[in-house]
């Protein structure tokens, strides 16, 4: 079960990030070729992330990762497909998909890609962003638009200007569309990635805000900063008492299985399996927070 | 393959190298770095080597080190030669 | 008189006036007609150099308190090329990016032989390119306050920066309008010195307290306009680091001094400089806190971090050999529990005793550590002088646990390597290396490694470090070095740990 507690961005074209990155330990990186790279450089990104990911063994400490293409329907697109896919990152992540089509569309370039390259086609898993009124509108639609989908995330900076409003504290904007990408992503049973904070410095307003889309059941948030990966982690630790639950109940279900009886009861009261999924998940995020060395 | 333009890749930040081509007759090769004493021959040899197994026969590569590992350089260097020559062809391999 | 002839004959000799003997028997260089005057305060440095019985060939010395921001070398130095003199040994405690002047007075054979802690900037590019014929002396704080007190340095003339004297030589580093808190290093020279100059740009009324430097030790005091510049008495390495890396290091050091047998109440303490070092203050601060450990004291370089904890209640002394920062000056200054002390009481191994022998933690950096552990402070892995040797092997001798941190590459260079270009502390002296990537336990300390695997660290052997580095940046070249010797590595007791040659051009 992988967690996706956090999801580093990181420039696909900082080799000394590239690197350090694997120190800090978030579930993920996201090597970012789209919106943070300069049009001249796309080329320069593109390369220095293809040998990032072949010659940094993430996978050792268990750092999923993504890379974020261009859209297809700029120039960029295809090339970063063709460059990255051999590289065999754990996922793409597609941008601004408006539609499922969208999402079709960049399958089939990966598929492409795969078969060029005598890759077992599915491999490579997908993620997509939502980053417009019309990608809300659509997004049970995308997000059960391929099976490779493992997670759908929110765009917020580009939602926002979309809505034609601005980012607050207290995220009343995003309010929409987080509840209806949560809603879409729980409906097509995959996992679900709030958007960046993009201000360092102000520790508390992020942890008020990580507290708030863990609330509302986001499996986690993208981040900008090493420093942002601590503060997500200790917001998804999970409480002692869930801990003891999720223990018993896994217990319990082994012990189901070992006697060869179908129905699991703890504490008297029947229990199916997906509550016994989410124990499993509990304790994953239990294991994870415990092993971790706070900053 | 003649390297026909005057191009740069990479940075001077730390852990990048900036690699600049210009048009030459044959092959010349400038070193500067911040382990230059640790690392120069070597960087010399990958540079060499990589010119070597892409065909290039005449460029003028200037090099300026701040601590890039071997991919970093490698990554820069055909960044440039993709910019700076026609029809260079970049050859993506599958992760072993 | 017949009682006074036969005295005479028994190599007594007979009282002829109260100031009669005064030139033989007394060590002051100062004319008498000064101190029947009351006051040991000179019109002009120049006046002072002349009458100190400074020769061509002798020593001298200064402290490097005032840092960066150091103005007596320069100004003292000058004079003494102006008036002549040749072939001078200058001893200073430690040489800084404030020094580079010495070159010129190298080349033009003002100044032969250079002994000190540390070297940096041009001065030691320079030194490492052979610009000097005789080799650098280098030692530990300790070693260098041992050479004094045991005279195998023997000082002619001392000239010591003082924030403020009184008119017989009473001084302080904290009583002036530029203060440098501790004067740890200045307090030995004066005892030792043959000639004591004190410069000040602070007069202030007889009698001056504290009495860092004590009058019976000073011959002249000399007013100059500024004794040195205050912010470069801050050096880079007391900023509180932000960075991930550090941070993470520092949090691993203190995860193991939390988990051995000597961290209780009563403990003591020194962090060294480096950004993880300095991290650390804060986190042990964190862990006192939440386990109510109440700390002896802190010892060595002095940081407004470890005033902090003083202030907090959580030690009950600070032993304050020189202050890195304003912070520490003004907490010298004000509170009492915040202590001066002199680099022999520091760290000299030739006394009866100094106050590293009871340390009980110590976290150090390094610039590199070799699969023996030990550990490089002086020369960068190309083979350029660039750091102190400073209190690192005093302190790594004496202290129950001491703890190296450092990053293990630092841009393309390896931190462990297979062998130091330069060893400054014998591996012996060191129990644990902390890096992010794990820590590795000196096999002479096996001890600990039970305490550390149970506190949750990941332990990995030395090798494995040097391993795991070299297969990130690649295994170096080895540096080309010429045959001759630039400096020579002296350990605390005075024996050649190491010697340091000429790197090839």
């Amino acid at each position: 079960m992988k967690l996706r507690r956090t999801m580093l961005f990181v420039p696909g074209n900082n080799p000394a990030m590239a690197r350090d990155v694997i120190l800090y330990k978030p579930d993920a990186i996201m090597f970012d070729l789209e919106d943070a790279i300069a049009v001249t450089e796309k080329d320069s990104a593109r390369m220095l992330t293809y040998f990032s990911l072949k010659n940094n063994d993430y996978k050792r400490e268990n750092i999923e990762t993504v890379v974020r293409i261009n859209p297809l329907n700029s120039e960029f697109g295809r090339l970063d497909l063709e460059a990255i896919i051999p590289a065999c990152p754990d996922a793409i992540r597609l941008p601004k998909a408006e539609t499922a089509q969208d999402v079709i569309e960049v399958e089939k370039e990966i598929a492409k890609n795969e078969k060029k390259y005598d890759i077992p086609v599915g491999t490579t898993k997908m993620i997509v962003a939502i980053e417009s009124a019309l990608g809300v509108v659509n997004a049970y639609k995308i997000a059960t638009a391929s099976n490779r989908l493992i997670g759908i995330a929110l765009g917020g900076e580009d939602y926002v200007t979309n809505l034609k409003t601005k980012r607050s504290p207290g995220g009343q904007e995003l309010f929409f569309a987080r509840g209806a990408i949560v809603n879409a992503g729980r409906a097509a049973g995959i996992d679900v990635i709030d958007t960046v904070y993009a201000d360092v410095i102000n520790e508390d307003e992020f942890i008020k805000e990580t507290e708030l889309i863990h609330q509302l059941g986001f499996t986690g948030k993208s981040v900008i900063h090493p420093t942002q990966i601590l503060l997500v982690h200790k917001v998804y630790r999970p409480k002692d008492s869930d801990v003891i639950k999720s223990k018993k109940i896994i217990a319990a279900a082994e012990a189901a299985k070992k006697a060869g009886i179908g129905v699991i009861a703890v504490d008297g009261r029947m229990v199916d399996e997906p509550i016994v999924r989410r124990a499993q998940y509990i304790l994953e995020l239990a294991k994870a927070s415990g092993l971790e060395v706070e900053l | 393959m003649k390297v026909t333009k005057e191009v740069l890749a990479g940075t001077v930040e730390s852990s990048d190298v900036m690699i600049k081509l210009f048009p030459y007759s044959g092959i010349k090769i400038e070193i500067k770095s911040s382990v230059y004493k640790q690392y120069g021959r070597h960087i010399r040899t990958l540079i060499e080597d990589l010119l070597c197994s892409h065909s290039i026969t005449d460029v003028y590569v200037v090099v300026n080190d701040q601590g890039a590992l071997d991919y970093v350089i490698k990554s820069r260097l055909l960044t440039a030669l993709a910019r700076g020559c026609e029809e260079f062809a970049i050859k993506w391999e599958v992760k072993k | 008189m017949k009682n006074a002839e036969s005295k005479e004959k028994d190599n007594l000799v007979t009282y002829c006036g109260e100031f009669s003997k005064e030139e033989v028997f007394t060590m002051s260089r100062l004319p008498r007609a000064n101190r029947l005057n009351r006051s040991k305060v000179s019109e002009s440095l120049e006046a002072v150099i002349l009458k100190s019985g400074l020769k061509n060939g002798d020593t001298i010395s200064f402290h490097h308190h005032f840092r960066n921001g150091d103005l007596t070398v320069n100004k003292v130095m000058e004079i003494i090329s102006q008036l002549g003199f040749k072939n001078l040994c200058v001893a200073a405690s430690s040489f800084t990016e404030a020094h580079t002047c010495m070159i010129d007075y190298i080349k033009n054979g003002v100044v032969s032989r250079l002994e000190t802690s540390g070297c940096r900037g041009k001065l030691a590019e320079a030194v490492s390119n052979g610009l000097m014929k005789e080799p650098m002396i280098i030692r530990s704080h300790g070693g260098r306050a041992a050479a004094i007190e045991s005279g195998r340095l023997q000082i002619d003339v001392a000239f010591l920066a003082v924030s403020s004297s009184d008119e017989y030589g009473n001084a302080n580093g904290v009583g002036g309008k530029t203060n440098c808190g501790s004067l740890g290093y200045a307090m030995v020279d004066a005892t030792y010195a043959k000639t004591t100059v004190l410069l000040t740009d602070t007069l202030v009324a007889y009698p001056n307290y504290p009495l860092s430097i004590n009058q019976r030790q000073v011959d002249f005091v000399v007013i100059v306009d500024e004794i040195g510049d205050p912010n470069g008495i801050m050096s880079e390495a007391t900023r509180f680091t932000r960075n991930p890396k550090e941070l993470l290091i520092a949090k691993n050091a203190v995860k193991a001094i939390e988990n051995t047998a000597n961290f209780k109440d009563g403990f003591s303490l020194q962090t060294g400089t480096g950004g993880a070092a300095l991290a650390a203050s804060r986190y042990i601060k964190e862990v006192m806190q939440a386990k109510n450990i109440k700390g002896s004291f802190i010892l060595g370089g002095i940081t407004k971090s470890n005033v902090e904890m003083l202030e907090a209640g959580l030690f009950t002394r600070i032993l304050d050999t020189q202050c890195f920062d304003l912070a520490a000056v003004s907490s010298l200054g004000t509170n009492i529990d915040h202590v001066e002390i002199d680099a022999g009481m520091y760290a000299s191994m030739y006394n009866k005793g100094s106050v590293v022998n009871k340390l009980d933690y110590v976290i150090l950096s390094a610039l590199e550590v070799d699969i023996n552990f030990n550990v490089n402070v002086i020369t960068g892995s190309d083979g350029v002088i660039r750091g102190a040797s400073g209190g690192h092997s005093d302190t790594a001798a004496a202290a129950a646990i001491t703890i190296i941190v450092c990053p293990i590459i630092r841009g393309r260079l390896s931190t462990i390597v297979e062998r130091v270009q330069t060893i400054v502390t014998p591996g012996s002296s060191i129990d644990l290396v902390v890096t992010e990537i794990g820590v590795a336990v000196n096999p002479l300390r096996a001890d600990l490694e039970d305490l550390l695997t149970k506190a949750g660290l990941v332990l990995m052997s030395i090798e494995e470090m040097k391993e795991y580095a070299y297969r990130l940046v690649g295994v170096p070249d080895k540096i080309d070095y010429l045959d001759q010797v630039v400096a020579i590595v002296e350990y605390r007791d005075g024996t050649v740990i190491d010697t340091i040659k000429q790197i090839k051009a």
